[in-house]
Formats: C-alpha cells, sequence, structure tokens
C-alpha cells in the first residue's frame, strides 16, 4: 500500500469486516454508485447473472434490496421492484408491457397524473389506444378488443373514494388474457390485497401511506410472478427512475409501523365519515365504510374487517365553499399529497390538475369535492378543526 | 455569480434554497455548523433574540425535538443531548456541585449506578442509596444535605414501580429536587413531571424513537433548571447533531401508536409465560401477582409499560438452548424497538454487582429480560412457547 496521504483517504475505509458475533439491527445505507471486482470475468458473470453481486446504482442496491425483501411478505407476493415515486412505478410497469398498437382500458376515475400518462404519453405519442371508462357503472366486457393487453384502475378510486370489485375485473382481464394493474395507494396493503383478489400486479404510490412521514418520494410495483418483475427491472436499467438508497432506507424505517399507523388512519376516518355524513354543509361523503356508500358492499367482501382506508372525501358543493374552508383551517393542511401523519386536504383541480377541465367533468369529478387524507391526530381535535373550518360557509 | 471566477462561483452558487415563503410539510435538516450574519450589529441582534449562530449553541432541528419533548412531558423547557448517559449527567451536575448529596433508587441502570458509584465521589458529591418502592426506607435514609433524589420509573431488570407522587413529595419536604427516568415507560404511559418530579429524562435512543438507529437523550423540566444545565451543556458538549434529531423527531410521530402496541404485547405475553410450565415467576405490573400492580394501575396510562422479565430454570445450557431455538425474538443489547428483544441480567446488565447484592435484589442466573415489540402478539406468544419446550 502505497504511503501517500491521498491514496490513503480514497482507498481505505471500504471494508466492513463485520465481527461474526455482531449483526447490525438496523440494515446499513449502501450509498454506492458502483462495485468493484476482482476481474472481468466475475464482473461479466455478474453482469449475466450467473453469479450473485451488485454492479451499478441504477441496476440494483443492497438498501432497496432490503426494503423489496418487506414489500414482497406484505403484499403477499413473488417479487417486487422500487422506484423513484409513484408514477416512475406506474410508468416502468405499464411500459414493460405495453407496446405501440395495443390497446388499454383504464378506469376514468383515477390520479390525474395518471390519467395523463395514458392519455399524453401512450395514447398521444407512443400509438396506444386507450379506453377510459366507468369500472364501476359501466360493463367493462363490452370495451375488450381483441388487441387489448392492460386493464388499468385504483383499488379506492382518487378522489371519489369509490371500490371497485377487484375480484369481478381480474376475472373478466383474465378472461381476455390481459394483465390487470391496480394501484393501491389509497387503500393500502393492510386494508386490501389486490393480488390475493386476483390482480397480476399492485402498484404504489409509496409517497402516501406506506411512507407516511411526507419525507421521501417512492414508488413499489408488487407482483405474483416473478419474471414479470425481472422484465420491468430489465426495462426500467434504459429508464432509470431508481429510487435512492437513501430513501428505501427511511422507507424500510416507515414499514416498520405500517399496521399500527393505518389501524389508527382507519378509525379516525370511519369517525370523521360518520361526523361528515350528519353535517348539514355536506352535500355527500364519499367513505367505503359508511353503509349509505354504493361501494361498501365491494368494501365489505374484499377489504380486511372493519378497515375502510384513509381518505375521505366531501362534496361541498362549489368551488366556493372548498376554498372557504381550506382558508379557515387551524389544524389542516392544504397539502398536494397525502398519506401522511398529519391531516391534509387537496382539491380536484389539484390533485386531478393533469387532467383538462373537459377530461373532469367527463369523470364526473365536481370541482366542490373537498379530498381528506385523515390523520393520526386525535379524532376530536380533526373533527373539532373541521366544524369550525365548515362554518365559513354561507 | 457571473462576476467570480469558476472556482469562488462553484463555492457559491445555489448556497441558499430559494422560495423562503414555500413552508415544507416536513421540517427540513439543517447540515450545517453555523448560520451567517450579515455584519456585527446583526450578529449581536442574533444573540439578543437567541438565534442560530453556532450550532453547539442551538440549532434548529435540535430545538425543534427539545420543543416536542417538553409539550410530551409537559415541561417548561427540554434540553437534547448525544445520549441518555449525557441527559443524566448533565441534569444531575447541574443540580449538584463538590460536597453536595443524593439519594439514590438501589435498582437502576448498570451505567447510572457506576456514574454515581465511581464518578460522583471522585468530584465530591456523595451518594446514598435505598429502596424506592418503600417511601420509609426512602424517607428514613435522606438526610438534611440530601439536595437530588434520583430514580426510574419502572426498574432494570425486576420491572418494580416507583410511585412517584409519594417520593416527590418526600423529596420536596426535605428542599431537594427529585429526577426521573421515564425510559422504560415515556410520556405515553406516566409524565413525571405531571406527578411532582422536578427533572424527566429519556434515553429516547428507546422507545422514543423507536427504531433502533439513533443514539439521543433528553432532560424536559423547569426553565430555571434548564438554564442551569443547558449553560453546563454547552461546556461539556455534550449536544447531539441535526440528522440524529430529524431522526429522533420522525421516530417520536409514531411513539403513542408503537408503545400502546407494545404494551398491549407485553401484558398478553406476561399472562401466557405466567401459565407455563418452565416459568416460575414473571415481573410485569398487568399481573395481579406484581407488587406494586395496583399503583401502576393508578399512575400508568394505557397500559403497563411493554418491559417484562420472567424466570426459568437457572441452567446455562437450557437459557442457551432456549435463546438458539427462538425464530424471531432475540438477543440484543437495547431495548425499546419495533422487534422483541431479550438480555439476561446476570450476564450483562448486572455483571459488575457482586451476587449477594444481585440476590437482595431478586436477580437470579434463570432471570430473563424481555423488551417487548410490535408483532403480532400470536406471533409473538407461539415463538417464547415453542422455545421454552427445550426445559420439557
Amino acid at each position: 500500500m502505497k504511503n501517500g496521504l491521498m491514496t490513503k483517504v480514497t482507498h481505505l475505509g471500504t471494508r466492513i469486516e463485520m465481527p461474526p458475533a455482531s449483526t447490525p439491527k438496523v440494515p446499513p445505507m449502501h450509498m454506492n454508485a458502483a462495485y468493484c471486482f476482482e476481474d472481468a470475468e466475475t464482473l461479466a458473470e455478474v453482469n449475466r447473472g450467473e453469479k450473485d453481486g451488485y454492479l451499478y446504482g441504477r441496476t440494483s442496491n443492497p438498501t432497496n434490496d432490503c426494503l423489496r425483501e418487506i414489500l414482497t411478505a406484505v403484499d403477499q407476493g413473488a417479487a417486487s421492484q422500487v422506484y423513484a415515486s409513484g408514477m416512475g412505478a406506474i410508468s416502468m410497469a405499464v411500459m414493460s408491457n405495453i407496446k405501440a398498437g395495443d390497446h388499454v382500458l383504464v378506469n376514468k376515475i383515477i390520479f390525474g397524473t395518471s390519467y395523463k400518462f395514458f392519455r399524453a404519453e401512450m395514447r398521444d405519442r407512443f400509438g396506444v389506444e386507450v379506453s377510459f371508462v366507468d369500472f364501476l357503472h359501466e360493463d367493462i366486457e363490452q370495451h375488450f378488443r381483441p388487441n387489448t393487453k392492460l386493464v388499468y384502475m385504483e383499488t379506492i378510486a382518487n378522489p371519489t373514494c369509490d371500490v371497485i370489485d377487484i375480484r369481478k375485473v381480474a376475472k373478466a382481464a383474465h378472461a381476455h388474457g390481459c394483465l390487470l394493474f391496480v394501484d393501491n395507494t389509497f387503500a393500502t396493503p393492510p386494508v386490501c390485497k389486490p393480488l390475493a383478489l386476483g390482480a397480476d400486479m399492485v402498484l404504489y404510490s409509496a409517497t402516501k401511506f406506506l411512507c407516511g412521514h411526507s419525507d421521501i418520494l417512492a414508488g413499489v410495483i408488487v407482483a405474483s410472478d416473478k419474471k414479470a418483475i425481472d422484465n420491468i427491472t430489465d426495462v426500467g436499467h434504459s429508464y432509470g427512475p431508481i429510487m435512492s438508497p437513501f430513501d428505501a432506507w427511511l422507507l424500510i424505517r416507515s414499514l416498520r409501523t405500517l399496521g399500527i399507523r393505518l389501524a389508527q388512519h382507519c378509525r379516525n376516518a370511519m369517525q370523521a365519515a360518520e361526523y361528515f355524513q350528519g353535517h348539514k354543509q355536506v352535500v355527500r361523503t364519499l367513505y367505503p365504510g359508511l353503509a349509505s356508500s354504493p361501494s361498501h358492499q365491494t368494501a365489505l367482501e374484499t377489504f380486511q374487517k372493519g378497515m375502510f382506508g384513509g381518505m375521505v372525501s366531501i362534496d361541498l358543493g362549489s368551488e366556493q365553499n372548498v376554498n372557504d374552508v381550506i382558508r379557515n383551517f387551524k389544524m389542516t393542511k392544504l397539502v398536494p399529497s397525502l398519506g401522511a401523519f398529519s391531516t391534509t386536504v387537496s382539491d380536484t383541480k389539484t390533485s386531478h390538475g393533469a387532467m383538462t377541465p373537459e377530461e373532469r367533468k367527463r369523470s364526473g369529478l365536481s370541482d366542490g369535492i373537498l379530498r381528506i387524507s385523515i390523520g393520526l391526530e386525535e379524532i376530536e381535535d380533526i373533527i373539532e378543526d373541521f366544524d369550525q373550518a365548515m362554518k365559513a360557509i354561507r | 455569480m457571473t462576476q467570480f471566477k469558476r472556482a469562488t462561483g462553484i463555492l457559491h452558487q445555489a448556497a441558499y434554497l430559494k422560495g423562503k415563503r414555500d413552508r415544507p410539510e416536513s421540517a427540513p435538516l439543517f447540515l450545517t455548523t453555523a448560520f451567517n450574519v450579515d455584519d456585527l450589529d446583526d450578529l449581536e441582534a442574533l444573540y439578543g433574540v437567541k438565534g442560530y449562530t453556532y450550532i453547539r449553541t442551538r440549532n434548529p432541528n435540535r430545538y425543534a425535538l427539545a420543543d416536542l419533548m417538553s409539550y410530551l412531558e409537559g415541561g417548561e423547557a427540554s434540553l437534547i443531548c448525544g445520549c441518555g448517559m449525557a441527559a443524566i449527567s448533565t441534569a444531575l451536575l447541574a443540580l449538584l456541585g463538590s460536597g453536595d448529596r443524593m439519594l439514590s433508587d438501589l435498582t437502576l441502570y448498570g451505567e447510572t449506578q457506576e456514574l454515581f458509584t465511581l464518578v460522583f465521589p471522585g468530584l465530591g458529591i456523595k451518594v446514598d442509596f435505598a429502596d424506592f418502592t418503600n417511601p420509609e426506607a426512602v424517607k428514613a435514609a435522606l438526610r438534611p444535605d440530601t439536595k437530588v433524589l434520583y430514580t426510574e420509573t419502572i426498574s432494570n431488570p425486576m420491572i418494580t414501580v416507583v410511585d412517584i407522587e409519594a417520593v416527590a413529595a418526600i423529596a420536596h419536604g426535605n428542599g431537594a429536587k427529585l429526577v426521573v427516568d421515564n425510559t422504560f415507560t415515556t410520556s405515553s404511559v406516566i409524565k413525571p413531571l405531571e406527578l411532582g418530579a422536578d427533572v424527566s429524562i429519556n434515553s429516547l435512543t428507546k422507545f422514543a424513537n423507536g427504531h433502533s438507529d439513533a443514539i439521543c437523550g433528553s432532560l424536559t423540566t423547569s426553565q430555571a433548571i434548564w438554564t442551569k444545565a443547558n449553560a453546563l451543556q454547552q461546556l461539556l458538549g455534550t449536544t447531539v447533531d441535526p440528522f440524529t434529531c430529524w431522526l429522533v423527531t420522525r421516530g417520536i410521530r409514531t411513539m403513542d401508536l408503537r408503545v400502546q402496541k407494545a404494551m398491549d404485547n407485553a401484558a398478553r405475553l406476561a399472562k401466557a409465560l405466567e401459565a407455563h410450565p418452565a416459568v416460575s415467576r414473571v415481573n410485569h405490573p398487568s399481573l395481579e401477582s406484581h407488587p406494586q400492580h395496583a399503583l401502576a394501575k393508578r399512575i400508568f396510562k394505557h397500559g403497563f409499560g411493554a418491559m417484562l422479565s420472567f424466570v426459568m430454570p437457572d441452567d446455562r445450557k437450557g437459557i442457551n438452548a432456549f435463546l438458539r431455538k427462538l425464530e424471531f425474538a432475540h438477543y440484543a443489547m437495547t431495548l425499546g424497538g419495533y422487534r422483541t428483544t431479550l438480555s439476561h441480567p446476570v450476564t450483562s446488565s448486572h455483571h459488575g454487582v457482586p451476587e449477594e447484592e444481585r440476590r437482595k435484589m431478586g436477580i437470579t442466573f434463570g432471570l430473563m429480560r424481555v423488551s417487548v415489540g410490535i408483532e403480532d402478539p400470536d406471533d409473538l406468544i407461539a415463538d417464547f412457547t415453542q422455545a421454552l419446550e427445550v426445559f420439557k
């Protein structure tokens, strides 16, 4: 070993030989762009998949792999992959399975940017036929074409909180030789397991409830078929929407409390929904846990007992009313996100801003809807804040 | 930046975050050792409003965590330190000087005990010991010059409970302060300051942060005591870095949920262990057999803590086999994390205590301490039950 200072500082401190007696409690954060190899042949073997190993940060990372282990198990899948954001996961999953000339069947009520992805990227720029259909009220059977390859929906639709029967859609999709992808961001794994209901892939913006602390962005794909994940992983290497190991480390940390956080989100949301249902300024309360909800039966049949998610939407009648209420909140905040430990709201122009006004109208999204992400605060405090804020409605 | 050469620009460009009006949903992390001022007037003004200058003095993330702890413990002010021991030593040395006397509980975390028996005498501080579960014994051990009383909410490893209210009254009657280590319980369960204590200490490393990935400590107290402790901390340098504060703040967001879950699990596990033929005794305040069951019921909220200990046969081979047979609960030199961990007092925390003293405390070779985690309770009970089969 050379004695030069710069040589020492650049080469020492690279290997951590953990004494066999000590296993770290928490997975290390592997901030690594690349890995070293003894010789070219070994590198080639790892590259060809003949030997186990890590090559380059865009292809895989040990911390991210620890995260994937948890995610795969939680959704009872065969394999998973993680990306830099929910849109990263959605775009990679879809683009790995669809090519120009294919047809996709998409529920017309989904997150605005997801909608835009199908319309602006898949349809307008890459020659994919896209049908936006109302999965809840229409018979999707009639919309299948010989070239339909994929069916796409959300477990709990954003922002209407409709619950679509995954079992029925999966059956129809498979009967036509199609795959079913389900974005389970609003519902979350403790509430619903789409793979168990027949979905081929479940997607998440892990930014939301999975992380739950408003501090990282991440996207997740879990599949019941390992080969499907291998395929996505391969395609993803070309696009590179990779997840930082730092964010993966924080997401692992968040997942440790997933079950207890979601249990509390659901308890609070149920009480909040009941409160809104009785409120004279609320035209409609949209929450699958309410017996009055058209989605209640489907939720009872496909969700974990007693859990209906942390998202509640209320129709206040007009955009004016929504704005007046937002301005009067003392604790609740207007945030273009959801699923954190604090209660936040979003209006549809924000959450579905990527859709045109016509598209929003066709999907039946009223500007009077206030979408609420119910947090983990004391329910009395949440209700108190809404109570005093809604007094602003004239 | 265009008027400077590249070597200057590369250091100064993008030094400041745009959008000062923006309010991030999650607190930013201030990884900076110092803050800038425009001139000397600006600097003096900053000192005046106690703004941010050099971060050993004050830094935004540490102060945010301090505010959070004051809120949770119901105190006027908090000091965040590098670890639990930093909080303990800073708190006590702010209250005691050479020639002073303190009275400590008999059963304590091992290293706190060492601070009192090995370090304090060298500083001229006299330390007496008494069994704090017996208020009469505490009264009897008081001297006119006893200035500080020290105890833990739940003792290690016999899991006994102290009547904080009664001991606080005794301390104040003698013109003394009561310092309480709330680590095993946290403010989710009990707020010592509400019961009369003068300082509440936490090793935030444990249940508060709850994710086994940061070392941090805190003391929460009155403004008057805080001022003395803060001045001392500046000189001893027992501060903590902003990243740790940020992580711990994040960990505390789910503290109440985690502690509740862990306590529910502990009560169920305690019940299951008590019924097991290989277990001769279980120490958990939820059990009616516990000497302070009624007291715990009265002073603890929502549960009885997530720490328990139990006694297996005094058999080293058997205990080793038991530990190896456990499938996910495991041996670890820490507590308060999301996974259930075990530790063996005789070979670890109380290794330095003479056998005679240990027996007096009730610590035998077969005693195992458990920090109950937030796993599924059925899985937890099943794991212990199958592992205890080694004693059949």
